[in-house]
């Protein structure tokens, strides 16, 4: 039982890892927290479900939703990176949540209010392992969600698009006199940000099988939760943080009550930003934080 | 004279790279002294250092026999001890006169002070004060104008006013007159002459050797963070290692400097948060 | 006045009282994504008095005193750390206070909780003009000077004297005592508490009154919250199509206006402007 648990936990746990860490970039890296990465999680997950029940394929549909999401992630950017520069850094973060709420009520409009099922192809495939029920969905996307966060750790540390993101987090304004592309980089790591949020929601629909257009702001809260737990700005720390706060929910509804995770969740984020508000990994690892 | 500012083997390192090297310096109260010497020699880093932005490596600051290091940044203008920023730091949503005004927050006190609205009976011999400096310094008919969007000329005019409302005992000006065209510079140096108080103490970053020349009673030059000549302002500022240090010479010392990477102010703004 | 109006009017004056207690923090550069928790505090302390027999007034400023000393207590630790953090100790700080009054039996729980006394939209209308009176008043003293410097340039203000932390500090509780305000209003206009109604929705929005109303000017987010209130209601259109103009014109006037509606080189040129000295 408890090891069943855990294992949903950590299953869960990988889809909160790709909303951290889609928080944690633009945080790490323009010290903003973009609100409309809720928004771009239900756009993944709504679209790719619109295009399963269409009947076109499951690998159309992921794509096409990918596409949704990275292009209205780069519209966001326009209207807000913008103003970062700026002292009053505000300004972006109220731009992210009017396309929240954009985004939120365009769905209710075209979709409906209601929670609809998801079409996946695969359905609630299962194995057993030992004495362990496996979703076979959950577990593909668990790995997926693996496989691009090693991915997104590779561009970020190794190649020139992530040297030129550190350096931006360092100062934008000696970036761009050192002749790094600050407009094309960040326009890359919205891209990047976007990318993660929407597969996240796709993965959403093929583990759980539901969708709706409010299924973003719960996860988002439990991914910022798990970035701060990790470390702001620190990629294996948004893994870890998901991990665990993904963990300790699903134990919580299973010993305690279904009622108390927030109180859990939540409580659990508010103590440690009061006692440890570097996280455990520590946030400086895309970088120092700033104003 | 005892001095009122005495810097005792001020060391200064940003990770291996020292920026004040083993300085003394004192300065004899009521004294206007210079401090000149290349772009990156250290003053700007001597004020932060003065007024609580940075912690000296080693060494000890004394003002009027006290050690100061230990004083945190928001206490330091308790101290006596008033600046002025070489890129202008003026707070761009409030007026030419709230932002002089600002400068005067030390002298206020108590909470029910605070409490008092700005143009009301309470407030009207600070309001005067504040007013009085800004006429001497020839703001009068900016007061309310907000600061953002004025000139340049304007904006170092309000800087100096912010400061001298404080009342310091102790008064950093960080280039006043640079960015200044001519006209405006001699303006300013016949304003400095007339409205610094006699009992402050002034030190004055300047590049213009004319400036620091009619306005000083002594100078001190520096150059990659150490002293090179230091006396009245003529000799000073024809010393010939000053000289050398502004022309340049091609000399050993200079071709192995590592070139810094960030300059004060932008460290001064990366600090923000770690207060 | 309709039945409809006096909704209209009370959902108004509630917004405004939230939206300052956004706007607090916000004039010196802190976000407080918490107002719906602070809110509930006000709501549920007051009920629970007013149902033991306090009268309405004095229970209404036990909600604000309640909410005052939470504000105190999220901000003495959080503001060590402030920016980002403050915002997500605060958001995480409202939902634990929604999710425990979800949990509380003696509270109603997911049931709700019936408040006794009711409270007209007059008397609603005038605790307002006070938190508005209030808010003018503290701008136009030497305190309301040091929040639009630390807002300007934190840094730079400490080297005048002025103990940010402090001004922060008191910022954010006097705005939650505004939040407890509200919360109250809200429970002895409507009667009727539910812990789901205080969620980050309720926060987000007094935040935006504030913000695009403008910080530069107490009258900011009275204007916000006017504006914000009263043109979807006059627009009558469907609650999503409302919501979906509500985003367009967030992100058009952070565009056009991204200081907010009012500022003060606004009010400079006009006429009849008003004079500090
Ligand atoms: N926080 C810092 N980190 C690294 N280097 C610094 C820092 N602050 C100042 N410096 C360096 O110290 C040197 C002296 O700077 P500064 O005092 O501004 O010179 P100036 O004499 O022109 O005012 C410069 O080379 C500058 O880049
Ligand atoms: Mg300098």
């Amino acid at each position: 039982m408890l090891a069943q648990q855990l294992v949903n936990g950590l299953l869960l746990g990988g889809i909160y890892a790709l909303v951290a860490l889609a928080f944690s970039l633009t945080i790490g890296i323009l010290n903003f927290l973009n609100f409309s990465i809720p928004a771009l999680f239900m756009l993944g997950g709504i679209v790719s479900c619109a295009m399963l029940s269409k009947g076109y394929g499951i690998g159309l549909s992921v794509a096409v939703a990918l596409a949704v999401t990275g292009g209205a992630s780069l519209i966001i950017e326009r209207f807000t990176f913008r103003w970062l520069k700026n002292s009053d850094s505000h300004i972006p973060l109220v731009s992210s949540l009017g396309f929240l709420i954009l985004f939120e009520n365009l769905v209710v409009i075209y979709f409906g209010s209601d929670a609809v099922g998801y079409p996946s192809p695969f359905g609630g495939a299962s194995i057993r392992v030992a004495k362990l029920l496996l979703s076979l969905p959950q577990l593909a996307s668990f790995a997926i969600s693996l496989a691009l966060i090693v991915t997104c750790y590779v561009v970020v540390t190794r190649t020139k698009l992530g040297r030129g993101l550190r350096s931006i987090a360092e100062s934008s304004v000696i970036s761009e006199m050192l002749g790094v592309d600050v407009g094309r980089t960040v326009s890359g790591m919205y891209l990047i940000s976007g990318l993660l949020a929407g597969m996240g929601g796709a993965l959403f629909g093929i583990s759980y099988l539901q969708v709706s257009w409010d299924m973003g702001s719960e996860v988002a809260l439990k991914g910022i939760s798990a970035m701060v737990l990790g470390g702001m700005g620190n990629i294996w720390g948004a893994l870890l943080g998901a991990m665990i706060i993904a963990g300790v929910e699903v134990l919580t509804i299973s010993y305690v009550s279904s009622e108390a995770v927030n109180v859990v969740v939540y409580g659990l984020l508010l103590l440690l930003i009061l006692v440890m508000p570097n996280g455990l990994l520590g946030d400086r690892a895309i970088l120092v934080e700033r104003m | 004279m005892k001095p009122l500012l005495f810097l005792h083997g001020i060391t200064l390192t940003f990770g291996g790279l020292s920026v004040i090297d083993n300085l003394d310096i004192q300065v004899r109260k009521g004294s206007r002294c210079g401090l000149i010497g290349p772009n990156g020699a250290g003053k700007t880093t001597i004020f932060n250092l003065l007024s609580g932005v940075y912690r000296a490596t080693a060494g000890e600051i004394l003002l009027d026999d006290e050690p100061i290091d230990d004083v945190p940044l928001d206490r330091r203008i308790d101290l006596g001890i008033g600046r002025t920023f070489q890129n202008l730091r003026l707070m761009k949503h409030l007026t030419v006169l709230e932002n002089i005004m600002l400068g005067q927050h030390r002298l206020v006190g108590s909470w029910a002070r605070i409490l008092a609205p700005l143009g009301g009976r309470w407030n009207r011999a600070w309001r005067d004060e504040a007013m009085e400096v800004a006429e001497t310094l020839g703001l009068r008919d900016d007061v309310d104008r907000l600061a953002q969007g004025l000139s340049y000329g304007v904006q170092k005019r309000i800087e100096i006013a912010r400061a001298l409302v404080g009342r310091p005992r102790l008064l950093l000006l960080d280039e006043p007159a640079a960015g200044l065209n001519s006209s405006e510079r001699e303006e300013l140096v016949t304003v400095l002459a007339s409205s610094l108080p006699r009992d402050t103490t002034v030190l004055i970053v300047e590049h213009d050797t004319g400036f620091v020349r009619t306005l000083c009673d002594h100078t001190v030059a520096l150059n990659f963070g150490r002293k090179i000549a230091e006396g009245d302002p003529a000799s000073v500022c024809g010393h010939p290692l000053v000289v050398e240090a502004y022309l340049g010479k091609d000399e050993p010392i200079y071709r192995n400097r590592p070139q810094p990477a960030l300059s004060n102010e932008a460290a001064f703004q990366r600090n923000d948060n770690a207060a | 006045m309709s039945g409809y109006a006096t909704q209209i009017a009370a959902i108004l004056i509630i917004n405004v009282v939230a939206a300052y207690a956004a706007y607090m923090p916000l004039a010196c550069g802190q976000l407080n994504l918490g107002i719906a928790g602070f809110m509930a505090i006000g709501a549920y302390t007051s009920a629970v008095l007013n149902g033991h027999g306090v009268p309405l007034g004095l229970s209404i400023l036990g909600g604000a005193c309640a909410s005052t000393i939470a504000g105190l207590a999220v901000s003495i630790p959080v503001l060590r750390a402030r920016g980002i953090y403050l915002t997500i100790a605060t958001l995480a700080f409202s939902e634990v206070v929604a999710a425990v009054l979800l949990n509380v039996n003696a509270l109603g729980g997911a049931s709700g909780f019936v408040v006794n006394d009711h409270m007209s939209v007059a008397p609603m209308a005038a605790v307002m003009v006070l938190v508005l009176a209030a808010v003018v008043w503290l701008s136009s003293t030497r305190f309301g000077l040091c929040m639009t410097a630390v807002r300007n340039d934190g840094r730079g203000t400490a080297v005048f004297g002025v103990k940010v932390r402090r001004v922060e500090i008191a910022a954010l509780t006097i705005g939650a005592g505004f939040a407890g305000v509200a919360g109250a209003l809200y429970a002895h206009h409507f009667n009727y508490l539910e812990a789901q109604h205080f969620n980050v929705l309720l926060s987000t929005y007094a935040v935006l009154y504030a913000l695009l109303g403008g910080l530069q000017t107490p009258v900011g987010p009275l204007i916000g919250a006017l504006v914000f209130t009263l043109v979807p209601e006059f627009l009558r259109s469907t609650d999503q199509w409302r919501y979906v103009g509500f985003g367009v014109c967030i992100i058009l006037l952070m565009l056009l206006r991204p200081e907010g509606l009012l500022t003060r080189r606004l009010i400079h040129d006009l006429p009849f402007r008003r004079r500090l000295a």
